[in-house]
């Protein structure tokens, strides 16, 4: 016993180096489970308050700088929004009678009603530290009513697109993990051909993402500048949310599937508001 | 108070503030979609000023934290923080930081160490990474950053008190 402590004694800088990795690699094997989330999450409660005062003192700073930009941006999104404001009053006389139709359909054939979402708007108070992982923190939590694996998305450009999902909630902070991210896996569609296909992110500074598991005769239906969005399988994310626009095709010979490069609807480096989908019926 | 307690304890404050910047401020000082990591090279002024046990305890306190900010990987980055901060606390007494070259290096070896360590770390634990290519750009990018950076930061920190070399200190 005697031995073994003047040994600790004698190597206490390797030793401790030892027990440090040893618990490090614990956490890393246990960090999905409940042990490791609970502690995050009070971790991410605490620190989200400063987080959140640093984030709106930056974005001030940040504000000013880009107000002049910005000027000439939001005249142009205006024009672009009164353009298709002026197509949709044209077409919403047809929605009416045609939801009203499908309605009337759907009881007949005695399908379940669509799923309504209450939209519930958070800021982005701060971003991942490291560029390994593609992830943002939002300024509300679990005492706004958001809980875990809720998908979210954000309008940039006039368009809607997803954002990906929440991962950690804490009382008033929740992070997100963006599509970008390698470890986030959306199941998807072509929205004209119906193709089907999994997207993956492929890192913080890659320009798009990559869609796989397509069928390959579907090489000769797709066309560049095709929108892919959410096929609603796996129940995460819900049906029909745009994701991005096919820009190249990854195709060997010996590959049974296709791969296609997505070119993301949403700029997440741009990310400023997001919109958590909460199911309400 | 224990002396190297408060030491450690005043050095994660100081490494809170840096990831705090880190996470807000520096955002909006991206280059390619890479920010600088602050906290980092405060880690390795504080591991090559003040030696292992402090560089590997703040390093593995550094990554509980940037856990905490980020909501995700917890373990990943305090293996990558403790192992880096061991590193450069090897080098305690014998790299003089005073001159402009000597953080220049530092800074960009430890940015590449990162890179190797998360790399590895990746692989073994089976955790998803980014497209090779993605990776191998932003740490470069990253590299670069860190090592422009890091002679004004420690210019900073050489004036706080308790960083200041002390011959005698034992933990």
């Amino acid at each position: 016993m005697l031995k073994f402590k003047g040994f600790i004694r004698k190597n206490k800088n390797i030793v401790t180096l030892f027990i440090l990795l040893i618990i490090s690699s614990c956490m890393i094997i246990f960090a999905k489970t409940d042990v490791m989330s609970a502690p995050n999450r009070i971790g991410m409660s605490f620190f989200a308050f400063f987080q959140n005062s640093t984030g709106s003192v930056a974005k001030w700073f940040s504000n000013i700088i880009n107000s002049i930009g910005k000027v000439e941006e939001l005249k142009q999104e205006l024009k672009q929004a009164e353009e298709e404001l002026l197509q949709y009053k044209r077409i919403s006389r047809d929605i009416i009678d045609l939801r009203k139709e499908n309605e009337e359909l759907k009881q007949e054939l005695e399908l379940l009603q669509d799923i309504d979402f209450e939209y519930i708007a958070a800021e982005i108070i701060a971003w991942n530290t490291e560029h390994n992982f593609s992830t943002v923190t939002i300024n509300k939590g679990q005492l706004s009513g958001i809980e875990k694996n809720m998908p979210v998305i954000a309008f940039q450009g006039g368009l809607q697109g997803l954002v990906g999902k929440i991962i950690s909630v804490g009382l008033n902070s929740a992070t997100i993990l963006t599509l970008a991210d390698a470890s986030s896996y959306v199941s998807s569609r072509f929205q004209d051909s119906d193709y089907v296909g999994l997207i993956n992110g492929r890192g913080v500074n890659s320009e798009y993402l990559l869609m796989s598991g397509v069928k390959k005769h579907a090489a000769s239906e797709i066309q560049y500048g095709d929108i892919i969005e959410s096929s609603g399988l796996g129940g995460l994310y819900p049906k029909g949310i745009a994701i991005g626009r096919y820009r190249k095709i990854q195709a060997k010979e010996y590959d049974t599937t296709l791969k296609f490069e997505i070119e993301p609807v949403i700029d997440f480096s741009r990310l400023e508001y997001v919109y958590i989908l909460k199911v309400t019926d | 108070m224990d002396k190297g307690f408060k030491l450690i304890m005043l050095s994660l404050l100081l490494l809170f503030i840096a990831l705090l910047l880190q996470s807000t401020f520096f955002e909006l000082l991206k280059i390619h979609n890479v920010k600088p990591d602050i906290s980092l090279i405060v880690l390795i002024f504080i591991a090559t000023r003040k030696g292992i046990m402090p560089g590997q305890v703040c390093g593995f306190f550094l990554g509980l934290l940037q856990a905490f900010f980020s909501g995700i990987a917890t373990g990943f980055f305090a293996l990558t923080k403790t192992i880096i901060g061991f590193v450069f606390g090897l080098t305690e007494g014998t790299i003089s930081v005073s001159f402009f070259i000597i953080p220049f290096l530092l800074a960009g070896a430890a940015t590449i160490m990162k890179g190797i360590i998360s790399g590895l770390v990746h692989i073994i634990f089976a955790i998803p990474a980014p497209d090779i290519w993605v990776f191998i750009l932003n740490v470069c990018i990253e590299t670069v950053y860190n090592a422009v950076l890091a002679p004004i930061i420690f210019l900073l920190l050489r004036n706080i008190r308790f960083l200041k070399p002390e011959k005698s200190e034992v933990y």
